[in-house]
């Protein structure tokens, strides 16, 4: 049965744990939202499309990516996904859920 | 450099041919599979991944020249050729694919072709294997008859990645080879297990669909994305165990020397820079002055003048002189066919002034610039930095390859177009092609005559009005057009230093099939303006059209043949402006160029046009030039003298 998560009372920002040791906690976010550097995990694509597309590239649940850059303006993210580097656009990357580790 | 990696002999990545060891890959076919009599085999086709060296394998194997670039994409329909070493077989190579399904028209193009041969060699880059033997289970779970080339094994050596091709054989039940295509190290022993190439193990999931993989893999989405899945999973358990070195190390790692770890770290970084949006900017400034240095300021202006000047002087009286003697002035036929063969627009005079005078030296020069910019890894971060422009175009990063190869030659680009995925941004492209591009001959001529508006000014000026309209088209175009456009995803390939050979190879290739489609058009061109005049059309032309070049562009009446010649070729319209160079203002070059440049495609582009998108696109395409060439050429002309800053 799963446990239900308790809802956080503080921000993230005003949790001590957080800063003391933020690597060991994992955020879920949009792809989009990832910054560069951060290392992820692909939690969910959520459009069949992306789905299909990602898989052609090695990509699918569980694997691991690293962001390199991020683009203003709504501009491609550049993933680093094994030994393959990535440019992949905003609407694609606006499918995806990851965790950042 | 020693390929066979420092562990145990029989289960190591091999080079066969010149290590000695192919045992280890037979050996590993013979226990695997066992041997079969060898296939009757009459088509071969490469197959494998976007820039993995399908076409080197081309190369090495037939002899032929097929374009090698470092840029996803290169290669969007099926060259053929013959095998040097074996007559009877027939290779095709095919477009880089990441899986067939029919996504993209390179993907259909790909899927007939290897569908209709007796042996796939299955192309496969040792250093992003994980991705590529998607396609590998792919072609096996098709049940095609394989041969799987590892190929680039130096540079994953380089960047400490060891290959197991023993395993991968064993795994795959297919004959598997190591290669480093750039070298030719691999090709004999390739070729040699063709005729042994063998359908592999299917993914155990996918067996009760086997027989219909194809079918549903192509027709039904839902299947397609249940089928993708399955493999995906299916390759996630083996995988790891063909990167996996001798007991106890870290999987897919070998000690890395100082120097490679410095040069990926570098090439790495070199990648990053060019996709910060500053430094990319920059970069891409730089990349267009030094194009204007090499192409405007050394070729159009030096190389140019001396090679025309030298045909003028010497060449061309001496020509004069032979056709003199060959029709004298007694003969009846001197008065027709003089002036057609050594006149003003003679056809033994002016055609070979322009095509080797003019055009060689501008073709080449800018084929030589832009093979350096594809074989560097450029054209794919630059993809990537014009995607969020692009996208507000109703293109994405990627349609910058063809826009890119557009100024080499736009008969060339239209048929790259094929690597976008949608019909709408395929039409978009061709339009954006076939009317604001000019191609390397029409460069050359303009950058020549830029120097005559003003030099980097001039220059400026007309960039920002071909850039409006390039957005401005773009724009409409996305709006009006039904249907929605695809987002980016593209594979970055590493910064690599260009190979000489390849350069030199792809200029020469590039120029000659530029110069042969170019030469008889040129002819054409020039028998017909002859004769035009001959017979006193083009004074009547002059006469007819002369009042409303006037009174529309502001330019001399002469400007109306100038025209008539461009109907044919863009760039032969743009030499005879370059010929009456001297009479005219730094406004009326501007406006003449701006005007030529947006004139009708050549008839070669039109033609492939016509043939890749149909007939009604390729006719709105010719009519939306002659409109908007001559609108901008009046509104620039105003422009420019309402506000004189040339």
């Amino acid at each position: 049965m799963m446990m239900a998560t308790a809802q956080p009372l503080l921000p993230d920002w005003l949790n001590p744990l957080k800063l003391v040791a933020p690597a060991a906690f994992t955020k879920k976010c949009c792809l989009t939202n990832a910054c560069p550097n951060d290392a992820c995990v692909i939690d969910c694509v959520h459009s069949p499309e992306a789905q299909l597309v990602l898989l052609r590239f090695g990509l699918s649940v569980g694997d691991s990516l690293k962001v390199l850059a991020k683009l203003p303006a709504g501009g491609p993210m550049v993933l680093q996904c094994g030994q393959v580097e990535l440019a992949l656009g905003e609407q694609y990357a606006n499918e995806i859920t990851v965790s950042v580790v | 450099m020693d390929f066979a990696f420092s562990s145990t002999a029989a289960s190591t990545a091999t080079l066969p041919d010149e290590c000695c060891s192919s045992e280890a890959v037979y050996n590993n076919c013979s226990t695997s599979t066992g041997f079969s009599s060898p296939l009757v085999v009459n088509t071969v086709a490469l197959a494998g991944n976007p820039n993995v060296g399908k076409s080197v394998f081309f190369n090495g194997f037939t002899g032929v020249y097929a374009e090698v670039s470092n840029f996803p994409g290169t290669t969007v329909s099926v060259s053929k050729g013959q095998f040097a070493q074996f007559k009877t077989w027939q290779l095709l190579d095919t477009p880089g694919v990441y899986g067939l399904s029919g996504l993209s028209e390179e993907e259909q193009v790909a899927e007939n072709a290897l569908c209709s041969v007796d042996v796939v060699v299955n192309v496969v880059s040792a250093v992003t294997l994980e991705r590529d033997l998607f396609l590998t289970q792919q072609l096996v779970d098709w049940g095609l008859p394989l041969v799987i080339a590892v190929n680039q094994l130096d540079e994953a050596e380089a960047k400490g990645i060891k290959v197991n091709l023993s395993v991968l054989a064993e795994r795959l039940q297919v004959p598997v080879v190591g290669c480093v295509a750039t070298q030719g190290k691999g090709f004999t022993t390739v070729q040699q297990q063709i005729p042994f190439a063998k359908k592999g193990r299917i993914t155990p999931e996918l067996l009760s669909d086997a027989t219909q993989l194809r079918h549903l893999e192509t027709t039904d989405k839902t299947a397609q994305l249940r089928i993708y899945g399955q493999r995906r999973l299916y390759l996630k358990q083996w995988i790891p165990t063909i990167l996996q070195t001798t007991a106890g190390t870290e999987a897919a790692t070998i000690p890395l020397t100082v120097l490679n770890r410095w040069l990926n770290t570098a090439r790495q970084q070199a990648g990053l820079l060019l996709l910060n949006p500053w430094i990319g900017t920059f970069a891409l400034i730089g990349a267009l002055l030094l194009l204007y240095q090499l192409i405007g300021v050394w070729v159009a202006g030096d190389l140019v003048d001396l090679m025309e000047g030298l045909l003028q002087h010497y060449v061309e009286p001496t020509i004069a002189g032979w056709v003199g003697l060959a029709l004298p002035k007694t003969s009846p036929l001197h008065g027709i066919l003089y002036p057609v063969l050594a006149g003003e627009f003679g056809l033994l005079t002016m055609t070979p002034r322009y095509i080797l005078g003019v055009l060689a030296p501008l073709v080449f020069g800018f084929n030589l610039y832009l093979s350096l910019l594809e074989d560097c890894g450029y054209l794919p971060r630059l993809a990537t930095l014009s995607d969020s422009v692009l996208r507000r175009i109703g293109l994405n990063g990627r349609a910058i390859i063809p826009l890119i190869l557009g100024l080499g030659c736009v008969t060339m680009a239209t048929i790259s177009t094929r690597v976008l995925t949608s019909q709408r941004e395929r039409i978009i492209a061709n339009t954006l092609l076939g009317i604001t591009i000019p191609c390397s001959a029409q460069l050359g001529v303009i950058m020549g005559m830029m120097a005559l508006a003003g030099g980097l000014k001039g220059w400026l000026v007309y960039m920002i009005f071909l850039t409006s309209l390039f957005l401005g088209i773009g724009t409409v175009l996305n709006k009006v057009l039904p249907g929605y456009s695809t987002g980016l995803v593209m594979d970055l390939p590493p910064i690599r230093f260009p190979r000489p050979i390849n350069i030199a190879k792809k200029t020469w290739n590039r120029s000659i099939n530029f110069l042969k489609e170019a030469t008889p058009l040129f002819v054409l061109g020039a028998l017909v303006v002859s004769v035009a005049q001959l017979t006193g059309f083009l004074g009547w032309v002059q006469l007819a059209l002369g009042d409303v070049v006037k009174a529309v562009l502001h330019l001399p009446a002469q400007a109306a043949v100038a025209f008539v010649m461009g109907t044919v070729r863009r760039d032969f319209g743009l030499a005879g402006f370059y010929a009456m160079k001297d009479s005219l203002t730094p406004i009326q070059v501007l406006t003449s160029l701006l005007v030529m440049t947006l004139f009708v495609p050549c008839l070669a582009s039109a033609t492939v046009m016509w043939k890749e998108r149909g007939w009604k696109e390729g006719a709105g395409v010719l009519v939306l030039s002659w409109v908007l060439a001559f609108s901008v050429g009046a509104v620039a002309c105003r422009l420019l003298e309402w506000f004189p800053i040339l």
